[in-house]
C-alpha cells in the first residue's frame, strides 16, 4: 500500500468568522463521510476557486490557489490542513485534518509547492 | 484515498455572502462497498468522449470507483476492433431510429443514419483519465444476445447466416451469436484487443436476455447440446459464458456477467450483476460467488424519477430519488457470514429514450448523489432528511456547471387510507423534505395543515410547498360518495407493481390518473377479478359506476360491460347500463340500480380472454386496470 500524506499550510484570517458561521450553514457533502466534526470556523478564499479536477495537477492547482491566502490576508492564526490516506483502514480510506500548527511552517515558506507524494515524505501523518 | 479527500475538501467550500469560504472540519471516512459503480449505455444512443468524461468527473466528485461502459448492443458497436472493420464500417451505424414508445401500437421511425464508435486511442485516452480520477473502466461487449450489430457487419457469427440491419428500435432480439467456433474465434479475437485497453481486472460479458429460438431450430446448436449433454439451450448458454470465461481468465481477467449467466450453472470465477430483483444476486453469494447488485427497482436511472405527466419521455417504471436513497444492497435474507460476497452497487443507465447529455443528465442527477451515498456511507449515518438538506448545495453546483438536474424537492407524494370501513385519511409527503405542507381548499386562500387529513367529504385540495412551481402543486378532487372508506376486500390481489393504496384504492373517493396506468389504479393479470364491497350500514343506492384504464399499446383493456357481473352476497342483482364515457385512457361505466337497498356487493369480472390479433401483445391475456367504485 503507498502511504501518502498531503499537508497544505496556510494562513487564515478568524476575524469575523464568529460572523459568517452565523450567515450560513455547513455545506452538504455527498456522500456523508463516516465521520465528520465541524470545527465551527470558515477561512475566507476570495477570488480562489478550487478545482473539481482531482487529478494530481488538479491538486498542485488548488494548494497554488490557496498559498495566496497567507499573503493576501494578515496572519491572526496560522492553521494547518492536512489530507492523509489511511491506509490502517482501508485503500480508499483518507482522513482530513485542520489544526493550529502554526509552529511547523511560517508563512513565508509557503512559496512552492508543499505536497510529499513519497513514503520519504518528512511530513509525520 | 488523498484524492477522495480532495473531493470532501471541494465540497467543504460553498459561497457565503458573495465570499468563497472553507468550513474547518475534521474527516475520518472510508467507503461502505469497494464497487461504487455507474453504468451508461452509449449503443442505443453514442455519446462523446467529452460527455464519458464529464460523467466521469461528476462520478468522482461523489466518491464513485467504477464505469461500467456499455460498449456493444443491438443497435450499435461502439468500440474500435482492428481486426474486424466491419465493426466500424457496418455495425457502428443504423439506418433509423424509433420515434416514441417502443410499447406504442403504431411504430415510426426517423429515417437518418445515426451512430459512431470510440477508437482506441479515445478509449485509452478515456481510460486514463478516468484512472487519474480513481476511477476504474470495466468494458461491456454483449454476448450471445444483444448481438444483432455484430451479426449484421458478419452474418456468419448468427445461425441463420442472413445478412440482417443494425437495429433501429429498442427491445430484445432474436439475432444472437451462434455458438460455432467461427463465434468463438471473433470473440475471442475482440476479447485480445479490449483487453489490452483496460487495466480493470474485469471484463464485463453481458450474458442477459439472449432469446433461444434460433438456438432451437439450429442444428449445430441442438448437436452442441447432445454431445456436450448440456440438457436444453440455457444449459448452451452456460457453456458459451463458460467457455467465454475461460479463455478471458487465460488472459488473466476475470468476468462480470448479468444474472442470467446464473441459468444453466454459473461460470466458475464469475461475478454476477444482479439486475432482475436480489434473487440472482443471493443464489450468486451463496454458490460463493461476488455480487453487484444493481436490480431495476432501486438501481435503473433510466426509470421515470416523478409522476409528473410533463416529465420527458422515459422507459417507464417510477423511481423516485428517495427510492434510491433507501436502497440497501446487502439483502436481509443473506447470512451475515457471506456479506462480504456483495461488493457494491452500480447505477444503470440505458439510453434508449436518452438522445441527448442533456437527456442523460437530466436522468442521472441527483439520482446519482443517492447511488453514491448509498455505497459509500455507513447504513447507521444514513438520514434522509440529512440527505435532502444536503443535496441543496449540489443543485448550485450543477447550475454553475450548467447542468440541467432533475429537481422534484418540492414535488409532493402521498398515501391514502382507505377500504377498511374506517373513512378515508389522506397523507401528503415532501419528496424533498420541504415543511410545512400547505393546503388550499376548492380554491381558497392556503394554510398550513397538519397530516393525515381527514377527508369525509366531497373536496378539491391543493397542496404544496412554499415556493414551489405551479407544476409541482399536488391537486385531489376528492368525490366522497357512500362506498368511500367502506370494506373492501379482493380474492385475489392485484399485480405487485400495481397496487397503489392496496385494496382501498378503489374506495378512496380519487379517480385513477387519467393519463397513467401508474398512479391510483389496481392492476390485474388473471382470469377473474372478484371485489367485495361491504358498507357500514344499509344505503340506499340510485347509481354505480365502475372506471378502468384503457390502453391497447400496454395491454391493458378495459372488460366489456357484459364480463361484469354483480350480487349482493346471496344473489345476482342486475343494475342497468345507462352511459359508457371516455376520458383520456379512463373508461366509465355507469349503472342505475333500481330503489336498491345495498349493505354488500360483490363484483366480479371475467377476463379468461386473450389481446386480439395484430395487437400489441397478442394472444396475451390482457390487463385489467380497475379504480374507483362509485355508489350514489
Amino acid at each position: 500500500m503507498k502511504y501518502f500524506s498531503l499537508i497544505v499550510l496556510f494562513s487564515c484570517v478568524l476575524t469575523n468568522t464568529a460572523t459568517s458561521q452565523e450567515k450560513g450553514r455547513q455545506p452538504g457533502i455527498i456522500p456523508l463521510p463516516q465521520q465528520l466534526h465541524w470545527l465551527g470556523y470558515t477561512i475566507p478564499m476570495k477570488n480562489i476557486s478550487l478545482s473539481d479536477q482531482t487529478a494530481w495537477p488538479g491538486l498542485k492547482e488548488m494548494v497554488a490557489n490557496l498559498l495566496p491566502l497567507t499573503i493576501n490576508h494578515a496572519i491572526d492564526v496560522e492553521y494547518t490542513l492536512e489530507i492523509s490516506e489511511e491506509p490502517t483502514l482501508g485503500e480508499e480510506a483518507y482522513s482530513i485534518n485542520f489544526s493550529n500548527r502554526s509552529s511547523l511552517l511560517k508563512a513565508g515558506d509557503y512559496n512552492g509547492a508543499i505536497w510529499h507524494p513519497n513514503p520519504e515524505s518528512d511530513v509525520d501523518p | 484515498m488523498a484524492l477522495y479527500g480532495i473531493q470532501t475538501l471541494n465540497q467543504m467550500s460553498t459561497l457565503e455572502a458573495n465570499d468563497m469560504v472553507l468550513y474547518a472540519a475534521t474527516v475520518s471516512d472510508e467507503p461502505r462497498f469497494p464497487y461504487r459503480g455507474m453504468h451508461l449505455d452509449v449503443s442505443r444512443h453514442f455519446f462523446s468522449v467529452q460527455l464519458i468524461k464529464e460523467y466521469l468527473r461528476m462520478m468522482a466528485r461523489y466518491k464513485m470507483n467504477t464505469f461500467h461502459w456499455h460498449l456493444t448492443d443491438d443497435q450499435g458497436w461502439r468500440i474500435e476492433i482492428k481486426k474486424y472493420p466491419k465493426l466500424q464500417e457496418i455495425a457502428a451505424w443504423r439506418n433509423q431510429t424509433l420515434k416514441g414508445h417502443a410499447g406504442q401500437r403504431k411504430k415510426e421511425f426517423i429515417n437518418q443514419k445515426y451512430g459512431g464508435y470510440y477508437t482506441q486511442e479515445e478509449i485509452k485516452d478515456v481510460v486514463q483519465f478516468a484512472s487519474q480520477l480513481g476511477i476504474e473502466v470495466v468494458p461491456e461487449i454483449e454476448m450471445p444476445g444483444h448481438a444483432s450489430a455484430a451479426v449484421a457487419a458478419y452474418p456468419e457469427l448468427g445461425c441463420t447466416g442472413k445478412q440482417i440491419e443494425v437495429v433501429g428500435e429498442w427491445g430484445v432480439f432474436d439475432d444472437v451469436f451462434c455458438p460455432s467456433e467461427i463465434t468463438f474465434q471473433f470473440l475471442q479475437d475482440v476479447m485480445d484487443e479490449v483487453i489490452p485497453l483496460f487495466p480493470s481486472p474485469y471484463i464485463h460479458i453481458g450474458g442477459d436476455e439472449c432469446p433461444k429460438t434460433q438456438w432451437k431450430n439450429n442444428q449445430l446448436c441442438q448437436e452442441l447440446i447432445k454431445n456436450n449433454h448440456l440438457g436444453d439451450e440455457h444449459g448452451l448458454q452456460s457453456y458459451f459464458i463458460k467457455r467465454m470465461e475461460k479463455y478471458i481468465n487465460s488472459k488473466g481477467k476475470k468476468i462480470i456477467g448479468w444474472d442470467e449467466i446464473l441459468e444453466g450453472g454459473l461460470a466458475p470465477n464469475a461475478t454476477v450483476m444482479s439486475w432482475r430483483g436480489i434473487e440472482g444476486g443471493l443464489a450468486a453469494a451463496k454458490q460463493g460467488h461476488d455480487v453487484i447488485m444493481t436490480p431495476t427497482d432501486f438501481c435503473y436511472l433510466d426509470y421515470y424519477q416523478s409522476r409528473n405527466p410533463k416529465e420527458p419521455l422515459s422507459i417507464g417504471g417510477y423511481l423516485p430519488l428517495e427510492k434510491v436513497y433507501s436502497y440497501n444492497p446487502v439483502p436481509a435474507e443473506l447470512e451475515a457470514g457471506l456479506h462480504h460476497h456483495i461488493l457494491g452497487t452500480q447505477g444503470n443507465v440505458w439510453t434508449e429514450y436518452l438522445s441527448t447529455p442533456e437527456r442523460v443528465w437530466y436522468q442521472v442527477l441527483p439520482r446519482m448523489t443517492a447511488m453514491a451515498e448509498v455505497g459509500w456511507s455507513a447504513k447507521v449515518n444514513k438520514d434522509k432528511e440529512d440527505y435532502f438538506q444536503r443535496l441543496q448545495d449540489q443543485y448550485v453546483y450543477w447550475k454553475d456547471k450548467g447542468i440541467h438536474a432533475a429537481d422534484k424537492r418540492k414535488e409532493l407524494s402521498y398515501n391514502i387510507a382507505s377500504g377498511s370501513g374506517k373513512g378515508v385519511t389522506l397523507k401528503i409527503i415532501p419528496t424533498g423534505g420541504y415543511q410545512p405542507i400547505l393546503i388550499s381548499r376548492n380554491g381558497g386562500k392556503a394554510a398550513i395543515e397538519t397530516m393525515p387529513i381527514t377527508i369525509d367529504t366531497s373536496v378539491v385540495l391543493e397542496a404544496s410547498v412554499e415556493g414551489a412551481e405551479a407544476a409541482d402543486h399536488k391537486t385531489f378532487e376528492f368525490e366522497y360518495h357512500k362506498a368511500a372508506g367502506q370494506n373492501i376486500t379482493l380474492k385475489f390481489p392485484p399485480n405487485d407493481r400495481y397496487k397503489a393504496f392496496g385494496p382501498g384504492t378503489l374506495v378512496d373517493g380519487l379517480s385513477g390518473n387519467i393519463q397513467s396506468h401508474h398512479e391510483d389504479w389496481l392492476g390485474f393479470a388473471m382470469a377473474e377479478i372478484e371485489i367485495g364491497l361491504s358498507l357500514n350500514k344499509t344505503e340506499t343506492v340510485d347509481t354505480l359506476a365502475l372506471s378502468f384504464y384503457h390502453s391497447p399499446d400496454q395491454w391493458i383493456y378495459a372488460p366489456a360491460p357484459e364480463k361484469i357481473g354483480f350480487s349482493n352476497g346471496q344473489v345476482r342483482i342486475h343494475p342497468t347500463l345507462v352511459e359508457r364515457s371516455q376520458k383520456g385512457n379512463q373508461h366509465t361505466y355507469l349503472y342505475t340500480i333500481e330503489a336498491r337497498q345495498i349493505k354488500q356487493m360483490n363484483i366480479t369480472i371475467d377476463n379468461k380472454t386473450t389481446i386480439p390479433k395484430d395487437h400489441a401483445g397478442e394472444g396475451n391475456l390482457p390487463w385489467v386496470f380497475m379504480d374507483e367504485i362509485r355508489l350514489k
